[in-house]
């Protein structure tokens, strides 16, 4: 390593803002990430509660009358910044907030599988790999190689596409710096109305700085989550500002 | 020395200190962690050098620009192309996905005669002489017209007094009636609506299932910014299109007709208000705004998953737009220029008589165009032949069917004509990313065996590829983008040009310049019935590009089963309201039934559900019974129907 | 010659009876335990499959993470509270009259942590991997704490009822038993120590679980230090219920002996010491609730009236745990001596009752409710695999203290009727 080569960097806190208005509620997102991130295709047996999916579109109901009547609302990993629900309660720290990227990482091969950062997650985005990943025959050919295929019995969920910033760092290091820079997440990529922005929230000249007045769900919770949201709808920041749900009394019947 | 019990227990008690105290117990711990981390039932990646290529998305007409990152195992991922003339860096969900299908489970193999697996070329020479043997009663039906294969199938169809036939996607539906109405030929009129104040569909799934996803994306991204154009959507259900809409006009169902009757001033307001359900200043507002918020735009054409508004009304939605003065003008109707060397384009099936055919062959190559197989049966006579290429499997085939394995996504040589709706012309090609399995025909491959085993003398792909890109330079218009450094070039340099479409470049035709056009609108007839009022109503609807005969791909139960994005195949999704007036509850078995037919599925309720509405899933498995039940092999019976629903 | 293969195995059996009390023979012995051995095979067989293809036999998913088997833990770990307790009382307090129990309470506080240990290694999606936890231990986690601290308490109940079961009149013809019998009784207090202490924590790090949750705000509490209030009320309402546990256990097995096991005076001394605990325990987490309810869940930006207005857990539930299941057997315990013995049995029902409905709560209804605004209530039911490794598991406790009952004296009062 010559001498001028930085051999510490300014750390990054990599972060997204989502414009829902923009969103269409496609599910580009969520197929790309899924097949990024070798998801196995969905068993028959799995559903909208027991499957791998580290990106979820939910769709929400304007409840009052003006305005749009739907919005759509991706939701991974929120990244939290500040006593990270789910890193504290990992027993032997197969959790980790790096401090270098701000990405709440998750280690597949040190999991346990108990399952408590999942009940810790206000955000419900962790997935539990109840069975076996399994690809039709021949499938594993269309696998990414620089993912690994997680074991049943751990927990994953979003890292905003690790291999992608190792990527970015290993071409980063080629030109001799040591900062990956911003990278492309494959949802971001995918998305056809450009609805997500990713960038570093400590660069006060980036994207995510220029995206003016965000907002995040349950930031009532005070865990400061880094992706954060944008629109000009009242209801959705109405609701936002909400926690919990009261249900409408159709449905008081859980 | 004698053995005693304490020498026993301290031979014990020393051999498990000892043992804790050598290595062979940690490492045993350890081993069975590294083992957990490596089944052999896990796969694992093959690793190796990763290299982006361009490709060509050949799941619908659109042939949207494909970027496919390809390991030494194959392609393992895909992502748009960037500024793409059709794609404009963004793709349809399934897309993301496809690069699974040809691994799908129900791949075919092997060709299949009358429920028999047999040799490829025999199969082929079969379809030949029951080609032969139909004379004019054989057809060919081409998903993509306008491709260099087109030209072949065109080739052989007519030697041999047959025809070729294409089906009217959901963006086809509107166009094709101005087309009739201004009297011009299919597929020379086009929408520009990146130029439109305010586009009104009625019924039409402008922000789900429409067109090229690139364009319809671009332009409600450009919306945020903007505040143009401003979508309005008049329809009979509460489709994705009426959701996301800046204002959604709930009618009743088969009433299109009498509310474009009124915005045409064919109507008077009151009694469309009471016919359409809706309240009569909206009614009124909404016929002032198509007029003031110039350039305006109506859009026809009813939902993917069924046959369309009735011809009565489209006539009436493109006399409408004659009225607004869309026809002929920037952010209207525009006219393009037919694609350089392309035959002629073929006509739509739905407008062939029934029971008219003794064969038609089926190219369903692309996975993704809806293609109702009812339809394609009604049209055959009683005993008649349904050829498929196809790489999969269909969901049922009939005792006469001769099934032909094809090449799926991204396989083999392709071209792409580019989407129906766009204002310009555009053609891009692509010699394959994958490998082709030793089964699978590519369509060129499957056209020139026909051929030959017909004695039909034509030229072979490469030829007629390249006579087609030497007319289009030679005709020196539109420009080439390149993704390599996104670059656009003109085309004026035959080498160049196929130097950059072999890269996955795209041509782009230049605009015809706008101008008046004319259209005989006196003879449309705008009397408006007033429909029978259904208490249950049923709409289908699927992500785009996985609503077809062919299976979904794999991932595609990440936007239906595992997110509820869609409605889920095999659910019938209604408002807790209507099922308990059904006096249904979650997970009951129910029979859907329509006018045209009926679909079983598992009730789910769902507070989003509009009361009154069953929602059918129309993707993958299953998806062929809902499209009948829908009526999609019944022209124009509209994007909604009257349903009944009973527990089986 | 069925008679004869009988022989060998009564004589056997007589053997290791011990001295003084009357048995029932073999074969009614046997009937009594195939059921539970049956019961055993099927729960065996559950967590075989489980084991086999993962977690997919179970209903739980990633929203109902923890389930029947979490549940169930937190609930007969608190039941086994009473050992802790128990030796606390006797050891420290000398509250001799336990003397009488606290064998049985050992027993059965050692085999509630075994069976919640064997269901937790099921429950978990790695148990190869479970010694991670010490390997590569995250301080800040509750997890951690309750890991340890059932590990080593798991131990020290182990030791503790090594010499009850030394005390068997076959072993003691081994002379190195007795020697290490005699010298492992001076250390019982020592031990009692150290198990109460690692009790202590491990019930209230149990707690701690899910008040630490900032996610939940239906479970998250006030801290003290590094400890949510949930720790300590979990540690109170084990000290509180394990003594009824014992009482109800101990009734229980009088009645299918169909022997006085203990004096009547043990009992009123169980329920005395269950009914204070417990008084202080609802008092304290009436408090708790209060506190929580305005200030702790309304900092989260969640409305109180929100979590109990879905069906079926609506305010009831909040009184039925506080009230019904916690004051009512608390007044009554308290004044056992005072009211017919016997009918003991039906408070400390109640208050175990009430515990379990804390950790039902605290574990089910945390997981049913919604934190997102837009986001359903969920259910969850159990499949057949999850019920019946959690009834093996029962089936294993009872065989085994069937078995210790059978084969060592359990219960030094014991007399027949």
């Amino acid at each position: 390593m010559s001498a001028t080569q930085k051999t510490s960097r300014t750390p990054r806190r990599y972060g997204m803002v989502i414009d829902l208005d923009r969103c269409t509620g496609c599910g580009a997102c969520v197929i790309a990430c899924a097949a990024e991130n070798n998801v196995a295709p969905g068993a028959a047996r799995e559903n909208d509660r027991n499957s791998i999916s580290l990106l979820r579109v939910f769709t929400l109901n304007n409840p009052t009358a003006a305005g749009r009547r739907t919005a759509f609302l991706p939701m991974m990993c929120m990244q939290c910044e500040h006593e990270t629900p789910c890193v504290t309660v990992c027993p032997q720290q197969a959790v980790e907030l790096d401090v270098l990227s701000g990405i709440v990482e998750q280690m597949p091969q040190r999991c346990l599988g108990c399952r408590y950062c999942m009940t810790a997650c206000p955000y419900h985005a962790r997935s539990f790999n109840w069975g076996d990943p399994s690809w039709p025959a021949g499938m594993e050919a269309t696998l990414n190689p620089a993912v690994a295929p997680r074991m049943r019995g751990v927990v994953e969920k979003c890292d905003f596409c690790q291999s992608r910033l190792h990527a970015a760092q290993d071409a980063a290091a080629v030109n001799g710096s040591l900062d990956p820079g911003i990278y492309t997440p494959a949802c971001v990529e995918a998305c056809p109305t450009q609805a997500i922005t990713f960038g570093d929230w400590n660069d006060p000249e980036g994207a995510l700085a220029k995206s003016g007045e965000t907002f995040a769900w349950l930031e009532g919770l005070g865990t400061q989550p880094k992706v954060r949201y944008r629109s000009g709808q009242n209801w959705l920041h109405e609701m936002a500002e909400r926690g919990g749900a009261a249900p409408a009394k159709e449905e008081r019947h859980g | 020395m004698a053995i005693g019990r304490r020498e026993l227990l301290g031979l014990a008690g020393g051999a498990a200190v000892g043992g804790a105290l050598s290595p062979v117990p940690w490492k045993l711990l350890d081993d069975s962690a590294i083992w957990t981390q490596n089944w052999s039932w896990t796969p694992t990646p093959v690793r190796g050098p990763v290299t982006e290529k361009f490709g060509l998305c050949t799941l619908c007409a659109a042939g949207c620009g494909v970027k496919a990152r390809c390991g030494s195992a194959g392609v393992f991922g895909v992502a748009p192309a960037a500024e793409h003339a059709t794609g404009g860096g963004a793709l349809c969900p399934v897309v993301y996905g496809a690069h699974q299908l040809p691994y799908h489970p129900r791949r075919l193999r092997t060709a299949i005669v009358n429920g028999h697996a047999v040799e490829t070329k025999e199969a082929i020479a079969e379809v030949a002489r029951r080609l032969e043997a139909a004379g004019a009663k054989a057809a060919i039906l081409d998903e993509r017209p306008g491709r260099i294969v087109s030209a072949l199938y065109d080739r052989i169809a007519r030697a041999k007094g047959g025809t070729v036939v294409t089906l009217a996607q959901v963006e086809d539906r509107s166009l094709r009636t101005m087309e009739d109405l201004a009297g011009m030929g299919p597929g020379t009129l086009g929408y520009d609506f990146e130029h439109a104040a305010l586009i009104l569909s009625v019924g039409a799934p402008l922000l789900d299932s429409w067109g090229s996803t690139g364009r319809m994306s671009r332009l409600w991204s450009r919306r945020v910014e903007t505040g143009k154009p401003v979508f309005v959507h008049a329809g009979s259900h509460w489709s994705r299109t009426a959701q996301l809409a800046d204002r959604a006009l709930i009618l009743r169902p088969g009433s299109e007709a009498a509310l474009v009757a009124a915005l045409a001033g064919k109507l008077a307001i009151e009694p469309a208000a009471e016919i359409t359900g809706l309240s009569p200043a909206s009614l009124s507002d909404l016929a002032l705004r198509l007029r003031e918020q110039a350039p305006a735009l109506v859009v026809g054409g009813g939902e993917a998953a069924s046959s369309g508004l009735p011809e009565a009304t489209e006539r009436m939605i493109a006399a409408l737009n004659v009225a607004i003065g869309a026809l002929g003008r920037a952010g209207g109707i525009v006219m393009r220029r037919p694609l350089t060397g392309a035959p002629q384009p073929p006509q739509y099936l739905d407008r062939v008589p029934d029971h008219s055919l003794d064969l038609l062959v089926h190219e369903a190559s692309s996975a993704g165009i809806v293609a109702p197989e009812a339809l394609l049966r009604r049209k055959l006579a009683a005993k008649g032949t349904l050829v498929r290429l196809s790489a999969f499997l269909p969901e049922a085939f009939g005792p006469n069917d001769v099934l032909i394995p094809s090449t799926t996504f991204l396989e083999g040589a392709e071209d792409a004509r580019g989407a129906r709706d766009a204002a310009v012309e555009t053609w891009s090609y692509s010699d394959g990313l994958s490998s082709v399995p030793a089964s699978a025909l590519p369509p060129a491959e499957f056209a020139a065996q026909l051929a030959e085993a017909l004695q039909v003398k034509v030229e072979s792909y490469e030829e007629l590829r390249k006579a087609r890109a030497a007319a289009i330079v030679a005709a020196k218009r539109g420009h080439v983008y390149r993704h390599a450094g996104g670059e656009r070039a003109e085309a004026t340099d035959l080498e160049k040009f196929e130097a950059a479409m072999a890269e996955g470049a795209v041509w782009v035709d230049e605009p015809v310049e706008p101008g008046p056009l004319r259209a005989k609108i006196d003879a449309v007839d705008w009397s408006a019935g007033r429909p029978e009022q259904p208490s249950l109503i049923a709409v289908a609807s699927s992500p785009r590009g996985s609503l077809s005969v062919l299976p979904a791909v794999p991932l595609a139960s990440k936007l239906d089963r595992e997110t509820r994005l869609y409605a889920v195949p095999g659910e019938v999704r209604m408002n807790p309201r209507t099922a308990r007036e059904l006096n249904l509850r979650p997970g009951d078995s129910v029979l859907v039934s329509t006018p045209f037919g009926e679909t079983r599925g598992r009730v789910r309720c769902d507070a989003a559900a509009i009361p009154g509405q069953l929602e059918l899933g129309a993707c993958g498995d299953g998806s062929q019974l809902v499209l009948e039940a829908m009526g999609a092999a019944e022209p124009g019976a509209g994007p909604t129907q009257a349903a009944q629903i009973r527990r089986s | 010659m069925a008679d004869m293969a009988w022989v060998p195995t009564t004589m056997l059996d007589r053997k290791f009876v011990p001295r003084g009390v009357t048995r029932c023979t073999p074969a009614r012995f046997s009937l009594w335990l195939t059921p539970w051995c049956l019961l055993l095979g099927l729960g065996l067989w559950a967590a075989y499959l489980c084991l086999r293809d993962g977690l997919l036999h179970t209903n739980m998913d990633n929203r109902f993470a923890f389930g029947l088997w979490i549940f169930l833990d937190l609930a007969i770990i608190a039941f086994g509270g009473g050992a802790f307790f128990s030796g606390v009382l006797l050891y420290f307090f000398k509250l001799k009259e336990l003397n009488a129990v606290i064998r049985s309470a050992v027993l059965i506080g050692f085999l509630c942590y075994s069976g919640a240990v064997t269901v937790l290694a099921i429950d978990v999606g790695q148990p190869l991997r479970a010694w991670f936890t010490f390997w590569h231990p995250n301080a800040h986690s509750m997890l951690t704490e309750v890991t340890f601290c059932i590990t080593l308490y798991l131990c020290v109940l182990a030791v503790e009822y090594l010499p009850v079961l030394l005390r068997n009149r076959q072993f003691r013809k081994i002379p190195s038993f007795l020697v290490f019998e005699w010298e492992l009784h001076k250390l019982i207090p020592v031990l009692a120590g150290i198990g109460a202490f690692l009790s202590f924590f491990h019930q209230g790090s149990l707690g701690g679980l899910y008040g630490v949750l900032r996610g939940r705000p239906f479970a998250f509490r006030e801290s003290f230090g590094i400890w949510p209030t949930t720790f300590f009320l979990f540690v109170l309402s084990a000290m509180a219920v394990g003594p009824s546990f014992l009482l109800i256990m101990t009734r229980v097995a009088e009645w299918v002996t169909r022997k006085r096991l203990v004096l009547e005076s043990v009992y009123v001394r169980l329920a005395r010491v269950s009914g204070w605990m417990l008084t202080f325990y609802v008092l304290l987490k009436s408090i708790d609730t209060m506190v929580w309810l305005n200030s702790t869940s309304r900092r989260g930006g969640f409305l109180p009236w929100e979590y109990y207005s879905w069906e079926p857990f609506g305010v009831w539930i909040l009184f039925v745990e506080i009230g019904l299941f916690g004051f009512v057997p608390a007044l009554w315990l308290m004044r056992a001596g005072k009211v017919n013995t016997s009918w003991l049995i039906a408070p400390a029902l109640l208050a175990c009752a009430g515990v379990a409905l804390n950790r039902y709560v605290l574990t089910v209804q945390t997981l049913s409710l919604a934190t997102l605004p837009f986001d359903e209530f969920l259910s969850y039911t159990p499949s057949w695999q999850e019920v019946a490794v959690f009834g093996g598991v029962v089936a294993y406790g009872v065989i085994v203290y069937s078995v210790l009952y059978r084969y060592t004296r359990l219960f030094p009062q014991e007399q027949e009727r």
